[in-house]
């Protein structure tokens, strides 16, 4: 009598033996084409800032741009973005409440997209949000970091409470170098099927604080979803969703708390670096004013 | 269960001239051709063995060729062959069009399994073995999550190692073998009860 095991070795041998229409040949057609890329690549002169050969599409999507109409000159501020994909290096600009994003996808497959969006909070704070979603293989890795900035004394720094978190217990509870107690909480989106992340520090102190971490889209609370998250001495937050059919999503999250600077001191004078946590990407982002002149009509 | 991990003959023979063809390919196109040429025919086959569709696999290993020649300024021989590194561009191309059609290759699969049953199918395991034909088999696998798909078929249709294939995708050895023995539970559930598990 033949065993279960042997019914799918007969099957791997079946699929072994199956090579439609005889098997490949080499493809002359695709030798052609290879061969005038292969020539096109070796005349063609490269920019100086992004080679194409990984940057398969790179996109600019810059919207809401204002700045006023009278004549005259007219002073904008916009921000140099520099993003770093292994080797590649590729320049993006944005405005004041502006987002910039590109993606880019190497040979072995990996997209990485990147998006940057400068905005402001609803308190006047300078914000800037990076995202990088890195597919891969049976999973996504998404590194998300926000900045706040801004000038004067420090306002309410959070906009959430515990009721946003409700009954849920926690996803991890650690304690910092500092001996204070934070917890991650994932809870059910408010809509659909994603999640809310949410970050409590200083726990049973003056000092906590909620924060919203991010909004994972996608099936997280599924049936057969398992969560699992990890925290690193830097403060390298890593959500792991493992869904029944063997895929994940990995989120990687940093917070910076609000900076808060003098009155008179330009805001991210140094500049803003995100570096995802396998240093794959690296994104600086720093600060510009220049004249731009505008139309007297 | 102990899992058996005795693969064909090994996919990776010894070049010792890949080195040299690899250098000269940057800036020699008839290097880049020899490369081509000797590595085309496997790649080609294990993309026809993933999806069974002659036009998706030739679009899949245009690709292939295509990425290694962007990638190919960058590419650094660290005693790794380049084939392993092919294997892996064709493997996400693979997995990104499997991942696509399992939907369609599980409705497919349910449809198969009900007519088998309604056409007086039993459940001795030695019919069940006979009637298993190459379209079934690939069915069956193509329902399978493509991580699965992608070590089962290059363990056991296109006979590397585990060490080989962790070369490959960049993952480590005990990562195929998990992967490889839940391939053929998940392979074995499939065969015995046309169960669709997603």
């Amino acid at each position: 009598m033949k065993s279960n095991h042997d019914l799918v070795d007969h099957a791997l041998d079946l699929l072994r033996a199956d090579a439609p229409g005889g098997g490949p040949s080499l493809n002359p057609q695709l030798e052609n084409r290879l061969m005038q890329r292969y020539d096109a690549r070796s005349t063609t002169p490269r920019p100086m800032f992004a080679r194409p050969a990984v940057i398969a599409a790179a996109l600019l999507a810059v919207t809401g741009v204002t700045f006023a109409t009278a004549g005259g000159i007219q002073r904008i501020k916009s921000w140099f973005v520099t993003v770093e994909v292994g080797d590649q290096t590729v320049h993006l600009r944005v405005g004041d409440n502006e987002e910039a994003s590109m993606i880019s996808e190497s040979d072995d497959g990996v997209r990485t997209h990147v998006t940057v969006n400068k905005g402001a909070t609803e308190h006047g704070d300078d914000m800037t949000k990076v995202r990088v979603v890195q597919d891969r293989d049976g999973g996504k890795n998404i590194t998300e970091s926000v900045m706040v900035r801004g000038h004067g004394p420090a306002g309410p720094e959070s906009e959430y409470s515990l009721e946003d978190i409700g009954d849920a217990q926690p996803a991890k509870t650690w304690t910092d170098s500092a001996g204070l107690m934070n917890e991650i909480y994932i809870v059910p989106a408010a809509k659909g099927d994603g999640a809310q992340v949410f970050y409590v520090s200083a726990i049973d102190t003056p000092e906590m604080r909620i924060h919203r971490l991010a909004e994972p889209q996608g099936q997280w609370f599924g049936e057969g979803v398992t969560h699992d998250v990890s925290v690193t001495d830097d403060g390298v937050i890593t959500l792991r969703a493992q869904f029944p059919d063997g895929g994940e999503e990995v989120m990687k999250l940093k917070f910076r708390s609000r900076t808060r600077i003098g009155k008179d001191e330009p805001i991210d004078e140094k500049g803003v670096r995100v570096e995802t946590p396998d240093g794959k990407v690296k994104i600086k982002i720093e600060e510009s004013v220049e004249g731009e002149e505008t139309d007297p009509d | 269960m102990e899992l058996e991990i005795a693969a064909p003959a090994s996919a990776f023979a010894e070049v010792d001239d890949e080195r040299d063809l690899v250098e000269r390919a940057r800036h020699d196109r008839r290097a880049f051709a020899d490369l081509y040429r000797r590595h085309y025919p496997a790649i080609a086959r294990y993309v026809l063995r993933r999806t069974g569709d002659a036009h998706a696999a030739e679009d899949l290993a245009a690709d292939v060729f295509l990425a290694a020649l962007r990638g190919l300024p960058r590419f650094r021989y660290r005693d790794v062959p380049v084939r392993a590194w092919l294997y892996r561009i064709a493997t996400n191309g693979a997995n990104r069009w499997a991942k696509k059609r399992r939907r369609r290759a599980i409705r497919e699969w349910s449809a198969a399994v009900e007519s088998q049953a309604r056409h007086g199918g039993d459940d001795d395991s030695t019919s069940a073995e006979a009637a298993l034909t190459g379209d079934m088999a690939r069915q069956a696998m193509l329902t399978l999550s493509p991580k699965h798909q992608s070590v089962l078929a290059l363990h056991y249709l296109e006979g590397l190692s585990v060490a080989q294939i962790a070369g490959s995708l960049g993952c480590r050895e005990g990562t195929v073998k998990s992967r490889l023995a839940r391939g053929r539970d998940a392979l074995r559930e499939r065969l015995e009860n046309g169960r669709t598990h997603s």
